[in-house]
């Protein structure tokens, strides 16, 4: 009754691990802009997103180092 | 058993196009939006356009139920495959799953806002900062701030931002007004063929369009 088994698990398996390869590719993020996203925009688009990114992580630091100074 | 088997195939080959079609570029970012009307003014100093981006609440979309085309053991691991390899998809690239109005969109308004300005020559010349210390005192800065952007799907997609707009030059007190946008979910029986993209699209012009206004008006305030 399970003769069909090894060439049924064969298949889906080597399948499956084509789907999961698929799966796996993740999308990477960009200062909270998602890869899809970010392709679509101009490079002043994208640096503007990062450029605000930097002031929002590092901007008020940066100010403060410089005022010790 | 043969048959189960090329059922299983021909199940693996629709995945594989779901996912395919489901990966395929499509385009998510609203498009530069235009603004065709007169402003008819002129100020002659340098303008700042200051982004600041809020909170932004996206719709999740759920799920699918699953594959039920065959029942029995080829059914089962034909389901289980589907659902495994949906959720390692939802976990590896959530943009697909999730509807925003994110900071893609804000970064192409900002910048349809600019070049409407400069095409218009509004002011003497118009930028976009992200450091509001570099500013000078006697230029206009020109804050736009992302409260809120909501997205909802009930019978429709509902977009609603909530954006405050804040002008001030010299020792003037600022000029600011908060603008609450939306589209109206009513249309969607009439335009039910209309996207998330246009959605987008029709709420970031009506936005734009709002922007101008105040700017207009705060110009009139302090002629």
């Amino acid at each position: 009754m399970l003769d069909f088994m090894p060439k049924l698990n064969l298949s889906v398996l080597a399948v499956f691990s084509v789907f999961f390869l698929i799966a796996c590719t993740a999308e990477r993020n960009y200062r909270g802009v998602a890869d899809p996203f970010w392709r679509e925009l101009s490079g002043e688009q994208k640096q503007l997103i990062v450029d605000q990114a930097y002031e929002r992580d590092f901007g008020q630091d940066i100010k403060k180092e410089g005022n010790h100074k | 058993m043969r048959k189960n088997l090329y059922l299983c195939a021909i199940a693996t080959i629709l995945f594989t196009c779901f996912f395919l079609v489901g990966c395929a570029p499509s385009k998510r970012v609203i498009p530069s939006l235009q603004y065709h009307d007169a402003i008819g003014m002129s100020i002659p100093k340098k303008a700042h356009i200051y982004w600041v981006p809020g909170k932004q609440a996206s719709h999740e979309i759920p799920p699918s139920a699953g594959y039920s085309g065959n029942s029995g053991l080829a059914g089962l691991i034909v389901n289980l495959m589907f659902t495994s390899v949906e959720s390692q998809h939802r976990k590896s690239n959530p943009s697909q799953y999730v509807l925003e109005y994110g900071k893609a969109d804000e970064a192409v308004f900002l910048t349809s806002l600019r070049d409407v300005l400069e095409q218009q020559h509004v002011f003497k010349s118009v930028d976009l900062t992200t450091d509001i210390s570099k500013v000078n005192a006697n230029d206009v800065l020109i804050k736009i701030y992302f409260k809120t952007t909501r997205v909802t799907v009930n019978s429709g997609y509902l977009i609603k931002l909530s954006v405050n707009l804040s002008i001030q030059t010299g020792r003037q007190p600022p000029y600011e007004r908060t603008y609450l946008v939306q589209n109206d979910e009513s249309l969607d029986g009439a335009f039910k063929s209309k996207g998330f993209l246009d959605k987008k699209t029709e709420v970031s012009q009506e936005l734009l369009t709002l922007i101008i206004n105040g700017i207009k008006q705060w110009y009139r305030g302090n002629k």
